[in-house]
């Protein structure tokens, strides 16, 4: 029998699939550990390794070790649903706090865009003797409103103007021919005041109101209102 | 609904006969496994305990259709891991392997059963569990692989280099009837660190 290195691993490789149980040892295979002290010894660990099992027993866990687990978990279970609690509750809390924080943004940008509005040119605000007096939050916030709400009066007043004229009833049916034969001149002015009104009115989404407006002027102008960018 | 099913869904009811039959069923798998991993009675006792209360956490989540075994022993494979990492960042007590119960020393098995202990205690982790879930446990690869999460090749990769480490150290240990220390060339490459 030869103890060349690939006899070795050979024999190495049968030990394993034995520890393995896929294969048993042949007596011939057996035969290389009787000319290699290396594999022999091998052979002997591997026996050990099979008895591995029958000599190291654990020690066994203490007798009331159930009880003791199901009370921790009862235990935790409480303590988690209380925790459960108080997250769901801190939840709703924070949620509540940041609508109140964005209703009070809102506030405060409305409160900024009316303060740098330009003065109203006409109908100014007098307090009348019938006013009750009012205490200074209140006119704070009174005063700039009738503001914006005169200036809005007057804006759509101005954009309707020229289109007093206008036929109702080729405005309802827009498939009707009557909308080509509205004054382009004049719907063109008109939709331009109500853009540019809008706007302004909405300037902090400013982008998207241009953008929502071109599609509307795309859609709904004929054609001899349109413009080549529109 | 099979009998596991069943007991599943008593804990999930937080029925505490259902909840201890669940611990005595399952006891000695978990703690074997964490024993053997951790070599220490205390920590593996701890472990266990943890385990459990981890399983009744995420009950939810075992799949009805699955062995009940394999998950939960999946679940203690993952805390002795953490114990273990936690274990290696402080000081080694060195009381581990003294903590066997050994079958009664009616021969020289006592010493023997230290030695081996002794040898894969020193192997890594993944290595010495592997090495204990097939060598002290039985279980079968397919079931090794489900449990520590790998595939099948490299458990096996992992048990045979174990083997390799523990003749090694056998042989160094001089318990072989032989008694000649040597240490074949086919086991020099096996050395492997106690790390993970
Ligand atoms: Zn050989």
């Amino acid at each position: 029998m030869s103890r060349t290195p690939n006899d070795c691993q050979r024999f190495l490789n049968v030990v394993q699939r034995c520890l393995d149980e896929t294969a048993t040892l042949h007596p011939s295979e057996l035969a290389h550990t009787e000319v290699c002290l290396g594999c022999r010894q091998i052979w002997q660990a591997a026996q050990l390794v099979e008895i591995f099992r029958s000599v190291n027993q654990p020690p066994t866990l203490p007798d009331d070790f159930a009880n003791r687990v199901v009370l921790r978990a009862i235990e935790g279970t409480s303590a988690q649903r209380g925790r459960e609690k108080l997250w769901l509750m801190l939840r709703l809390a924070s949620i509540l706090a940041v609508f109140v924080a964005a209703l009070q943004v809102l506030h405060w940008s409305v409160g900024d865009h009316v303060a740098n509005a330009p003065p109203p040119p006409r109908e100014p605000i007098l307090p009348t003797e019938s006013d009750p007096p009012s205490d200074p939050a209140r006119s704070t916030w009174t005063e700039p409103g009738q503001t914006v709400l005169n200036t809005l009066r007057r804006a759509v007043d101005e954009v309707l103007s020229p289109t007093r004229d206008w036929d109702v009833g080729a405005i309802r049916n827009p498939t009707s021919s009557a909308l080509n034969e509205l004054d382009g001149a004049a719907l063109r002015r008109s939709w331009d005041k109500l853009r540019s009104g809008a706007e302004t009115g909405l300037e902090p989404i400013g982008r998207s109101t241009r953008r929502a407006l071109s599609i509307l002027t795309r859609e709904f102008l004929p054609e001899s209102a349109r413009q080549p960018d529109s | 609904m099979n009998d596991e099913a069943a007991l599943v869904s008593r804990c999930l009811r937080h029925e505490p006969d259902a909840m201890r039959e669940l611990v005595q069923r399952f006891q000695n798998d978990v703690f074997a496994v964490a024993f053997r991993t951790l070599g220490h009675r205390q920590d593996a006792e701890d472990v266990c305990q943890d385990v459990f209360l981890r399983v009744f956490r995420s009950l939810r989540r075992w799949d009805p259709t699955r062995p009940l075994k394999p998950w939960i022993l999946r679940i203690a494979v993952n805390c002795c891991r953490s114990n273990f990492r936690k274990r290696s960042r402080r000081p080694a007590s060195h009381e581990s392997l003294d903590n066997f119960a050994v079958t009664p020393p009616k021969d020289d098995s006592a010493e023997l059963a230290q030695e081996i202990g002794r040898a894969v205690d020193l192997l890594r982790f993944d290595h010495r569990l592997v090495f204990n879930l097939y060598h002290a446990e039985g279980m079968p690869y397919d079931q090794i692989a489900e449990v520590v999460g790998r595939p099948i090749g490299t458990v096996k990769t992992w048990l045979h280099r174990a083997r390799l480490e523990v003749f090694r150290r056998l042989i160094e240990r001089g318990m072989l009837e032989d008694g000649t220390l040597l240490s074949h060339s086919l086991l020099k490459n096996s050395n492997v660190s106690n790390t993970e």
